[in-house]
């Protein structure tokens, strides 16, 4: 199954961002039987945007086949896309690494609402 | 009749000005009084009218039917404000926030799967106060479609005119010369450029006014606050001189029109001597229309 996580750096023992649309960095994460197969990170270029970051991040993720995704808050629109195409969404923090094992555990709770509000490039 | 009141700049007194007129017409006609700035309305605030609302206003979002959906995505390419997103074999997602209503997907839609759906983008309300009818449009926080809010608050005047038979309509524009000033304008009968003495008014104006042109409305221009800059006013008036623009009153700064507006009436209810300015321009603006 493939995962997707924001982070702010771009290897596996970068802590997640909080915010999925600017993040720096997805980090693209293939499992099999609890372990991760392979992983790719890449840059995220919505993170740049002035608006709309999170509906283009989240096209983004969902065009790359993921079927959850990880991440610190998810905002309305992201929020409502993931929703839409049925892909989960669980809020998690700490190092990438152990948040891949957090969700194989099963220790995750998936949201059923945006967990933050609309953000806009600002400092936040 | 129709007059709309415009000027490009922000800050000129353009609503100060157009309730003024209205109250003053409105001692010997039926007015009706449209605040067209939908993003920011005043005019119920100068005249302290008790708002009512009367009809929301809604715009056209798709309706999509998962059952005829053949997952081509047609939709998604066409839309051009990105509200909808499709990935294969998935059924489109649909983020209504940035939709402006085009209909482009529901045109190309090969399986008939888009039928049309609403969104509120605004509300209409309804007042009167000293004498004037008021119509005000205001927009929904956060949506896109100024222009067709306009229209919309336009539209429902124009029933209300011919209800109370309305002598003539008043309608206070945004500033800048953007869609919603644009709605404004079309179909008036006289433009009231105002403006006041300084170079970002007059660079302003003269661009309201190239729009106020294309239209081909009769206008003329209220140099409000006249007296701040002699120079500068003499640089407006020899302005409009060379492109044959009448002047229809000059009117000076004071604190008594701030004092009024934070009382919350028109300035010449209280000051019956500003009352000469206002009727000046109605007669300015009447003997250019003949």
């Amino acid at each position: 199954m493939r995962v997707v996580i924001s982070s702010t750096g771009n290897s596996l023992e970068s802590e997640v961002d909080v915010r999925f649309g600017r993040c720096p960095y997805f980090v693209f994460v293939e499992l099999e039987d609890k372990e991760i197969k392979n992983h790719e990170i890449v840059e995220n270029t919505s993170s740049k945007q002035a608006g709309g970051a999170g509906i283009t991040a989240a096209e983004f993720v969902a065009k790359k086949g993921v079927q959850a995704v990880l991440t610190g808050n998810i905002g309305p629109r992201a929020f409502s896309v993931f929703s839409q195409f049925k892909i989960d969404v669980y809020p998690v923090t700490g190092k990438i690494s152990d948040a891949i094992k957090a969700f194989v555990n099963s220790e995750l709770k998936k949201v059923d609402a945006p967990t933050g509000p609309m953000r806009h490039k600002g400092p936040f | 009749m129709k007059i709309v009141v415009t000027g490009g700049k922000g800050g000129t007194g353009k609503s100060t000005i157009a309730a003024a007129l209205a109250y003053e017409l409105s001692q010997r006609k039926k007015v009706l009084l449209v605040d067209a700035d939908v993003d920011c309305p005043n005019d119920h605030l100068i005249l302290s009218v008790k708002r009512r609302k009367i009809k929301d206003v809604f715009q056209f979002i798709p309706k999509f039917n998962h059952d005829k959906c053949t997952k081509c995505g047609k939709c998604a390419e066409v839309c051009k404000q990105h509200s909808i997103i499709f990935v294969k074999d998935k059924y489109p997602a649909f983020i209504p926030d940035t939709c402006t209503g085009c209909k482009a997907c529901l045109v190309v839609c090969p399986s008939g799967a888009i039928k049309e759906g609403k969104k509120k983008i605004g509300s209409i309300y309804r007042g009167n106060n000293f004498g004037v009818e008021l119509i005000s449009g205001e927009l929904k926080i956060g949506e896109l479609a100024s222009g067709e809010m306009v229209s919309e608050t336009r539209r429902t005047a124009e029933q209300l005119e011919s209800k109370i038979k309305a002598d003539v309509t008043i309608i206070d524009s945004a500033a800048g010369i953007g869609c919603p000033v644009i709605a404004s304008i079309t179909g008036s009968d006289y433009a009231v450029a105002v403006t006041e003495p300084s170079p970002s008014a007059l660079n302003d104006l003269k661009r309201v006014l190239l729009v106020i042109e294309h239209f081909r409305i009769p206008r003329g221009i209220v140099i409000n606050k006249h007296d701040l800059s002699k120079a500068f006013c003499k640089k407006i008036e020899i302005f409009a001189k060379k492109n044959k623009i009448p002047i229809l009153e000059k009117i000076p700064y004071s604190k008594k029109v701030i004092e009024s507006t934070i009382k919350m009436s028109p300035i010449n209810v209280h000051n019956k001597e500003y009352g000469r300015y206002f009727s000046k321009i109605l007669k300015n603006i009447e003997n250019n229309l003949i």
